[in-house]
């Protein structure tokens, strides 16, 4: 689909972390397509509007990281082929108005105890359709823990 | 009430289902209210790694399991502008801790600002600056946080929270002190609230097909996921340069959708349309005197209704009785309502610089 743009580089949120051998790494970023960062202006800018949120709200405690992203979208949307197989079904994720934040046990996650205060804040913004954003907690418990976040109030 | 009637339109939903009049889904699949936990129990299809489907389980945790109350008050200052105060109560039957009080309101309130719009050049400061100043835009009780959430259609999201996470208002108790200022006259208005869940709300994999219907209704769920409770909101917004014409025009217009609200009788509506109207000719002709004495006569009508209606400072919005000789007879014009439109047409009066009659 057209209109997808990578996602601006921000203070509030971090596109990359070190990958262990000195150098940086796109997060989620697995090797089978270039680029997992794409979304549309409008669930660009609500992602930075929520995680300007967290990151005022929070910055003074250091034991809180900037929000992680992982998975946008692809480049031309569609189906996120997450394994390189076309086979993978990462559920959502097709439109560039969703995406995944890390809530898992790594210290770069967002803390378990600020669950329930990421949602409200997710909610808290009102988008001009009249809805606001949705953080759901996909995969419970898991090492791949995270926030699927329907930015602009509809998973697709 | 509140948690009664969201179980019923629910449960009706749920009926539906297996008839397949409503919505179309896979075999298994449902949304089913447990009627002793208050809970929602969720069915889906999930497709797995290999492309198989299975039918999975998860459990919706309602932040509704609260009875809220709501007393506004509202009064102009000298500048026109309308200054809003709440008091929020939780009913002892309120089975969770009330920790979301919000608006939605289709303008913005005095003293807010907007986020830049240009993400990628906006400064640190520029941003802290915006938010400094839409918590000054609010007033917020000791404990609570207020926030305001501005969009490009000019509409605002007003939110306070508790800071301290597990607190706020408990099912008996109330609090007083949330407020802001607006330039725009009350109406009626939805406050919306939440309570803290019992559970946490996620899904053990990737959750439903997002195309699926069980999805939708899922994400309705999510969506719908507070209590709401009238209130006197902004939702008149004043024309500048001020025209009582116009003015009048918006308060009738409002006034009408309360008859479907069952807050106004249909036929004290018509006996007030007739002096709208009056009074809307009247300032059209440029006839200050005449528009006011129809104002005056609305106004006593609805004193005839509710005999307190023009007191400012009243915060009781029942009395569903209203102030008749007969006690027993249910008031034309609901309380709230009733202050609301007394106000409105003061505010009207005051404007054309004719209140002293008041």
């Amino acid at each position: 689909m057209d209109g997808l743009e990578t996602i601006p580089a921000s203070q509030f949120y971090a596109l990359t972390e070190p990958d262990g051998r000195g150098g940086v790494k796109v997060i989620g970023d697995n090797g089978n397509h270039s680029g997992n960062h794409y979304l549309t202006s409008d669930a660009a800018s609500q992602l930075w509007r929520l995680a300007a949120t967290y990151y005022f709200k929070y910055r003074q405690d250091a034991s809180v990281p900037l929000l992680h992203l992982n998975d946008a979208s692809l480049m031309w949307g569609g189906r996120f082929d997450a394994n390189g197989n076309w086979a993978d079904p990462h559920a959502g994720h097709r439109k560039g108005t969703v995406i995944d934040i890390r809530a898992n046990a790594l210290p770069t996650a967002i803390p378990e105890g600020l669950f329930t205060d990421f949602e409200d804040m997710a909610d808290k913004t009102k988008l001009a359709n009249g809805t606001s954003a949705i953080a759901q907690l996909h995969h419970v418990g898991l090492p791949t823990q995270h926030y699927h976040v329907l930015l602009l109030g509809v998973d697709q | 009430m509140i948690i009664l009637f969201r179980s019923i339109v629910i449960f009706i939903c749920v009926l539906l289902f297996p008839l397949g009049v409503t919505f179309a889904l896979e075999p298994g699949e449902g949304i089913v209210l447990d009627p002793v936990t208050g809970n929602y129990m969720l069915t889906y299809s999930e497709v797995l790694e290999d492309g198989s489907k299975v039918l999975t389980h998860g459990t919706f945790f309602p932040a509704t399991k609260i009875a809220p109350d709501i007393k506004s008050k509202f009064h102009s200052d000298r500048t026109g502008a309308v200054i809003y105060s709440y008091s929020v109560s939780s009913g002892v039957q309120s089975r969770q801790i009330l920790d979301i009080f919000r608006f939605d309101l289709f303008n913005k309130v005095v003293g807010s600002q907007d986020l830049p719009t240009n993400i990628q050049t906006a400064t640190l400061e520029q941003v802290a600056a915006v938010f400094d100043a839409n918590k000054l835009a609010l007033t917020t009780p000791p404990g609570w946080d207020g926030f305001i959430s501005t969009n490009e259609s000019g509409a605002s999201r007003i939110t306070w929270d508790p800071i301290k996470s597990g607190t706020g208002i408990r099912p008996g108790e109330s609090q007083q002190g949330f407020g802001f200022v607006s330039q725009n006259l009350p109406g009626v208005g939805a406050a919306q609230f939440k309570g803290i869940r019992d559970g946490r709300n996620g899904f053990s994999g990737e959750g439903p097909d997002p195309t699926s219907d069980i999805s939708k209704q899922i994400q309705d769920l999510y969506k719908n996921d507070f209590v709401t409770s009238s209130a006197a909101v902004p939702t008149i917004a004043v024309p500048t340069p001020f025209d009582p014409a116009v003015t009048l025009e918006r308060i009738q217009t409002h006034t009408h959708t309360w008859i479907g609200m069952q807050l106004l009788d249909p036929a004290f509506s018509a006996q007030l349309d007739r002096s709208f109207q009056s009074a809307i000719s009247a300032y059209r002709l440029n006839q200050p005197k005449v528009g006011k004495k129809q104002i005056q006569t609305m106004r006593e009508l609805i004193k005839k209704e509710h005999a307190d209606a023009d007191r400012e400072d009243d915060n009781d919005d029942r009395g569903e009785q209203g102030d008749h000789d007969d006690k027993n007879k249910r008031a034309l014009i609901d309380k709230l309502a009733a202050r609301i439109l007394d106000f409105d047409l003061k505010y009207v009066t005051k404007r054309m610089g004719g209140d002293k009659d008041d």
